[in-house]
């Protein structure tokens, strides 16, 4: 019952949108949707997106944001299924909607929704205790080499998610072949941060800007990032990038905003364009300077085939240490 | 039969399935394979062998020599109400995605209130749950800014 | 000390302008109203203010979500103490004694010494904090996997330990409230572990919900059978002061000063938190008392002993957060994130580059919690009023709130089942009298236990030497073992005295 109303109004919107002209759409209010709880990166990106896309009336209808925490993202995944067809179902992804649908936890990925644009870059970073023995990450991985278990690797996610996975492409580019026998342990939050800081392991795999007060305060060394080229200013401007030390490797913690499954072709140019023009704003400028975004556009066939791409090199990756599930 | 002997009872049969259910979990890819079984085996081993030592002791007290008018007792009406609120929630929870909130609640509450305070008094009833589901619509939507799941007519 | 001084001086100063005042008292009522709501705590509330701290200075912003999270405390056990109902996971303690105490009539003293215990706990953690707050922090980051671990056990066996009388029965909860927390995804695996397909439960069953279940919906389970065989309690109709008695005062005092100190320390512990320094303080509090058969009856200082050590904690997690930028729970976590947001970098460099700033907000804890307890003790005057509202009116009702409060936490109306299967459970086991506190508990530190223990293995290489190999691992294995003894000590003692 429910889905023939949903089918009807679906069609209804649908006969409206294509029989009037594109300006009609947008009519009705957005559900703006954030896969995880209040305050974390998925959620802020989504209500800044939003925020910018209205207040410069770029987007004439509310965008209010709602949160479906769960499974990785892969609770709002299966949400969206249900929205078949509906342009007013945005959603905000980062890498997890790959690593999710191949390790197995998600039935669904990147596929079963429209890429739009890709609107953020932000990237890893590898730290030791100030008193490590390792002075560069090319001697972390020699270490490795030698004896895997010698080296203790801690993250901030769980096994087979991006901090792992960073550190594994890393590795395999540095010449590591015993990809299965590097140890990772995985930390919930915070307790990754004190156990580098306290010197329980030996080196932390995780975001960039989680780093920043330890290395300020001196409590832990930055080895190196996972961007393509340096970080410009700020406090990160004196770590090298893994090209720099000679490995060559990048891992991009991107984010774009997607839409439902089967979103109709002209409503996707409405949003892939505002979305651009959005990006030119001051307003968003500044939101990703204070967040520490690097902003990036793609619009939606490059956003499309750089997801391809990045998928084929994630799943060779599982595959090497036994993680692949579909 | 006694109160405690029931719970060794419960005990060992619920930590007997959930350590079946331990030994199918799937095995850690990367590791020691049995890694994330460990723990819940254990448990499993645990709850069982603490309910087999409960039971063992009331089985040796006599398991039928209790005072029987200590016993935990289960009246017709309570359970039959206790019974009507669990079917209720789990109504509540098939509606609340579909009709939204309010809808959801306005039928959830106004049920548990029929059931639970009286069907003589419908129109107290009423003004209750009409108060409390808009009430707490606004509040949660327009004050905390919380979205909860609105209805397929597109208000509420 | 003169330097110290100087600086708190100052501190008052920016803390002390009308603007500020302003968003600490706007923070201390919202975070009051939420933290009573049950689901609904700081976490939500600082989450909920972050979009409005972009408009306003720093130092506006961190005391308007400093004063949210210390209004959530003093706000989570006002529906503990007249509901029995825990707004949040740390009030939970609450409930043991206080709303035995509201059941005899004491629901006034109950909420004034909750709101008191509180204030002297968060006061005095708030000078610890001025005082010895770097220290401290440099010190919770020699807890490694390993130490985790051993504190995970020591917190268990005190609560077996507390259940003396139904010892078994006590196991028996405690495992399966460790069950609870093997559902969901494994993070050294990355293996999902009794979800059964749904992928609601691979962020595991939050302990809220297990907390908010098995107290608040089997208490409303247990209030219906009274309803339907007409034998509810009749309800309250006069209402006393809000106060205690200086008997209250003497035997709460002790009580107050000794927990204090374990909730700022387990606060400092990132990943440790309220709930646990609540339910680990009222065991101690049992241990310690002459007379520990009155407590789960109404005693006032099981509830004026986690209610401090709760506030204590509170404190003691922003030292993490403010002096090294490491986020000890999911609430400093998002206020981390909001403070990187306004271009604030929390470390040891922030007392020097921002001292202002720093010491600003170290100014609003001590006014925060003046604010609270001011606005505590009026309000709950009005809120003691609820035990007016018949109890076929008011039951539904809370069904309802609970309902809302926990669908916040994961958005996901599949957490109503869990609720309602718990809530049943809760009721059998009150019908049965198996103890539920060792079940909270191990809802809360099961999780950490098991991952802290595989952390250590892969650590040591398998070997167990690492759970004795630090000095503070000893130390807690001798407090784990001596608060299993210590019934016993106890007893015998008595004995002798005969």
């Amino acid at each position: 019952m429910r889905k023939f109303v949903l089918l009807l109004m679906t069609a209804i919107i649908l006969t409206m949108a294509s029989a009037a002209f594109a300006a009609s759409y947008p009519s009705k209010n957005f559900e703006c949707i954030a896969p995880a709880g209040p305050g974390g990166g998925w959620d802020t990106t989504m209500r800044m997106v939003a925020k910018v896309l209205t207040e410069q009336k770029l987007v004439t209808t509310a965008m209010p944001v709602v949160n479906k925490p769960g499974g990785g993202g892969g609770v709002a995944l299966t949400y969206m299924q249900r929205k078949k067809g509906d342009p007013y179902e945005l959603i905000v992804f980062s890498p997890p909607l790959i690593l999710i649908n191949l390790t197995g936890q998600s039935k669904l990925g990147y596929k079963d929704i429209t890429p739009i644009s890709m609107l953020i870059n932000d990237f890893g970073a590898f730290a030791v205790p100030k008193n490590s023995k390792y002075k560069s990450l090319n001697e972390v991985f020699e270490a490795i080499k030698k004896d895997p278990k010698s080296v203790k690797i801690g993250g901030t996610s769980s096994l087979g998610s991006m901090d792992h996975v960073q550190f594994l492409v890393a590795a395999k580019a540095a010449g590591v072949t015993d990809l299965k026998g590097i140890q990772y342990i995985a930390f919930q939050g915070g307790e990754g941060l004190a156990a580098i800081m306290g010197a329980h392991i030996d080196l932390l795999s995780t975001g960039m800007a989680e780093l920043v007060g330890p290395k300020e305060s001196g409590d832990v060394k930055i080895l190196a990032l996972t961007s393509p080229k340096r970080i410009p200013s700020g406090p990160l401007a004196d770590v090298p990038t893994l090209y720099e030390i000679g490995i060559n490797a990048e891992y991009i913690n991107w984010r774009g905003i997607f839409g439902a499954p089967g979103m109709p072709e002209a409503e996707r140019k409405f949003m892939e364009d505002a979305l651009k023009k959005m990006t030119e704003t001051a307003d968003w400028k500044e939101i990703c300077e204070r967040n520490g975004w690097t902003q990036v556009y793609l619009n939606a066939a490059e956003f499309k085939s750089f997801l391809d791409k990045s998928n084929e090199e994630t799943k060779s990756l599982l595959a090497e240490i036994g993680m692949l599930q579909n | 039969m006694r109160p405690n002997a029931w719970v060794g009872l419960v005990a060992m049969v619920f930590g007997f399935i959930y350590g079946m259910q331990a030994i199918a979990l799937p095995k850690a890819p990367i590791g020691n394979p049995m890694a994330p079984i460990y723990f819940p085996l254990g448990l499993a081993v645990l709850m069982v062998l603490f309910g087999a030592v409960i039971f063992i002791i009331e089985a040796l007290k006599g398991l039928n020599s209790d005072d029987k008018s200590k016993r935990p007792q289960f009246h017709f009406h309570s359970m039959k109400l206790i019974f009507i609120v669990i079917v209720l929630c789990l109504l509540y929870t098939a509606m609340f995605d579909h009709l939204g909130f309010v809808f959801s609640t306005i039928i959830f509450l106004m049920a548990m209130l029929m059931a639970i305070n009286g069907k003589n008094k419908s129109l107290q009833n009423g003004i209750i749950t009409l108060c409390f589901s808009f009430g707490m619509w606004y509040i949660f939507v327009n004050i905390f800014q919380i979205n909860l799941p609105a209805s397929p007519l597109g208000i509420f | 000390m003169g330097e110290i001084l100087t600086h708190l001086l100052n501190g008052f100063s920016v803390a002390m302008t009308p603007y500020n005042v302003l968003w600490l008292v706007l923070g201390a009522a919202l975070g009051t109203v939420l933290g009573m709501l049950p689901g609904l705590g700081p976490t939500t509330g600082i989450a909920l203010l972050l979009p409005l701290t972009f408009t306003m200075p720093a130092t506006t912003a961190l005391i308007a979500m400093a004063s949210i999270y210390y209004g959530a405390m003093f706000g989570g056990s006002r529906s503990s103490i007249l509901l029995n109902v825990p707004g949040d996971g740390a009030a939970v303690a609450s409930c043991f004694d206080g709303y035995p105490m509201a059941r005899n009539g004491r629901a006034e003293a109950a909420l004034a010494i909750s709101a008191i215990a509180s204030f002297i706990g968060g006061l005095i953690a708030t000078v610890a904090f001025v005082l010895i707050a770097l220290p401290m922090a440099r010190f919770a980051l020699k807890f490694g996997p390993p130490e985790y671990f051993v504190l995970m056990i020591f917190a268990l066996a005190a609560t077996a330990a507390i259940s003396k009388a139904a010892l078994m029965k006590g196991l028996v909860a405690m495992i399966f409230g460790l069950m609870l927390t093997t559902v969901g995804l494994d993070y050294q695996s990355g293996t999902a572990r009794f979800t059964f397909g749904i992928s609601e439960l691979q962020g595991g069953i939050d302990f809220v919900i297990v907390i908010i279940g098995i107290f608040g919906i089997g208490e409303v389970f247990e209030n219906l059978e009274h309803i339907a065989r007409d034998v509810a309690k009749p309800v309250q109709t006069k209402f006393g002061r809000i106060w205690i008695t200086m008997e209250d005062w003497k035997r709460c005092f002790w009580p107050i000063l000794r927990q204090t100190p374990l909730g700022f320390v387990i606060g400092i512990l990132p990943g440790a938190g309220g709930t646990i320094a609540a339910l680990m303080s009222y065991n101690n509090e049992k241990q310690l008392s002459k007379h520990p058969e009155e407590f789960g009856k109404g005693a006032i200082e099981g509830l004026a002993a986690p209610e401090a050590a709760n506030n204590a904690c509170s404190v003691g997690a922003m030292i993490p957060m403010l002096t090294l930028g490491v986020p000890g729970s999911g609430t400093t976590a998002i206020m981390l994130g909001a403070l990187l947001i306004l271009g604030l970098q929390p470390g040891p460099l922030l007392f020097e580059q921002h001292p202002d700033i720093a010491w600003g907000v170290i100014a609003s804890m001590f006014l925060g919690n003046v604010v609270c307890a001011v606005i505590n003790i009026p309000l709950a005057g009005l809120l003691v009023r609820v035990l007016s509202v018949p109890a076929r009116i008011l039951y539904p009702l809370i069904v309802a709130v609970a309902f809302l409060g926990v669908y916040t936490i994961n958005f996901a109306a599949m957490d109503f089942v869990l609720l309602t299967i718990l809530g049943f459970v809760g009721y059998l086991m009150k019908k049965f009298k198996v103890p539920t506190a060792p079940l909270i508990l191990a809802s809360v530190v099961g999780a950490m236990m098991e991952q802290s223990y595989r952390q250590s293995m892969m650590l040591s290489d398998g070997s167990f030497g690492i759970f004795f190999g630090s000095p503070i691992c000893i130390v807690l294995w001798i407090f784990a073992i001596g608060s299993l003894a210590w019934p016993f000590i106890s007893e015998a003692r008595a004995e002798k005295k005969k």
